[in-house]
Order: structure tokens, then C-alpha cells, then sequence
């Protein structure tokens, strides 16, 4: 299903960089739009770092980043559960780790690879009752389409949680 | 869980602080914690083998089964 969803993808890209090479010939439209979108992207890029910016990567309404989450319930307290998630995360290479205690926020950033300009991980820590939490899992990669990172963020994530609760 | 876990009785019977065993066994607190509360998945015999060890006790003084 990915791969259809990624020769999709590609197709669509295909047909985008034959518009602009079009308008290019005519104009400085295809131009203007490119330095447009790259701006964008070294903008986000820049500024990816700062917690505060959260809303605005995991924004509905931000076009040029693609989003990812993923909402689960664990059975252990808070505070005990933000640093199994903070340990989890040092201890499988995320440099970088921010946190927020008070307001129950995690971020780390993905390194860069052949698939992406990098993402951010935003961890939210809701506290349900004394010995229930709500993790939400949330990744950002700065593109239009993750080739599938964010999933593979998620599923890495939980797979070292999981593993790591087994002392 | 039917399985309790009595980490912190042996604590306190050995008079032993939980920071103390993490670095004694080499196990973070906060996966102490986690064990003393009875929240992880599973517990490893390794693990197991090091707490006894430090607190000098056997699995029975640690773990105890309970159909209530």
C-alpha cells in the first residue's frame, strides 16, 4: 500500500516539475515559486529547534510540513512515564532532547536522511489519573510527504518504549 | 496484576535508598521505579540476579503472587 502510495507521490511530482518547466519558458513565475517554496523550507529548518514553535509545525493548516501522530494510553504515572520517555529517547541516539515538565512536552529532532530534511518528534504527556497517562506522538517532517518517516518514527518510538519496559 | 511487586519492603528492610541500588545494579531509577510499581512488561532473570544479590534476598522476597 506504501509504495502505490509513494509511485502516486512521484507521478504527481512528475507532473509538477513539467508545469513549472513550462511556465519557466513563459515567465518568472516557475522561479519565483521555486525560491518561494525553498525559503519556506530553510525557514522551518532555521527556527525547527524552538519548542515554542510547535503549533505552528503541527498546525493543520501548515501545507509545507507533513504530519503524523499517534495517540496511546499507559497504565503508569506521569511523571514516571515523561522520563522513561526522555531515558528512551537519549538512549537511542535522539541529541537534542528539549523538555517542558509543566507542560508534560518532549521534542527531539530526527537527523537528516535520504528521505527527508529531517523531523521533529513532539512527545505530549497528558495526565489522566494518578496511575494513567496519555502519550501523544507527533512527527513532522518538512516536506509535502514523508516517504513514510513519520511512520517509521512512530513505529521506532514504540518499539523502544515497549522494549524498555522490560527491565 | 495478580504478580505484586515487594521491591520497596525490601528496601526498607535493608534500609537501602532507591538511588542506591539503581547504582549498585546498574539499572536507571527511573526503570527501578517503574519495577517497584509494578508497571513493566516483564522482568528480566539477569535483573532479578542483581537485585537479590544487592539487597541479599531471594525472587520470593521480591515477587509474590496474589489472586486478589
Amino acid at each position: 500500500m506504501r509504495t502505490v502510495k509513494h509511485f502516486i507521490v512521484i507521478l504527481i511530482m512528475i507532473g509538477i516539475s513539467i508545469v513549472i518547466t513550462q511556465t519557466m519558458d513563459d515567465s518568472n513565475v516557475g522561479v519565483f515559486l521555486l525560491i518561494g517554496i525553498t525559503g519556506i523550507i530553510f525557514f522551518n529548518l532555521t527556527i525547527r529547534s524552538k519548542l515554542s514553535m510547535k503549533d505552528y509545525f503541527t498546525s493543520k493548516y501548515n501545507i509545507l510540513t507533513s504530519k503524523y501522530e499517534l495517540k496511546s494510553s499507559y497504565d503508569i504515572p506521569h511523571d514516571l512515564l515523561f522520563d522513561k520517555v526522555v531515558e528512551v529517547l537519549e538512549g537511542h541516539g535522539y541529541r537534542k532532547v528539549k523538555v517542558d515538565k509543566e507542560q508534560g512536552l518532549i521534542f527531539t529532532p530526527a537527523s537528516i536522511s535520504f528521505k527527508s530534511w529531517g523531523e521533529n518528534l513532539y512527545f505530549t504527556l497528558t495526565k489522566i489519573d494518578a496511575n494513567t497517562t496519555e502519550l501523544l506522538f507527533e512527527s513532522v517532517a518538512f516536506q509535502l510527504y514523508s516517504w513514510g518517516k513519520n511512520e517509521d518514527n512512530a513505529n521506532g518510538f514504540y518499539s523502544k518504549l515497549e522494549e524498555s519496559l522490560i527491565i | 496484576m495478580p504478580i505484586i511487586v515487594n521491591l520497596d519492603v525490601m528496601l526498607a528492610k535493608r534500609k537501602m535508598q532507591l538511588k542506591e541500588l539503581s547504582e549498585i545494579v546498574e539499572i536507571s531509577s527511573v526503570n527501578l521505579s517503574i519495577l517497584k510499581q509494578g508497571k513493566g512488561k516483564a522482568i528480566r532473570f539477569t535483573t532479578l540476579e542483581a537485585i537479590c544479590k544487592a539487597l541479599d534476598c531471594q525472587p520470593g522476597d521480591l515477587l509474590e503472587y496474589s489472586e486478589g
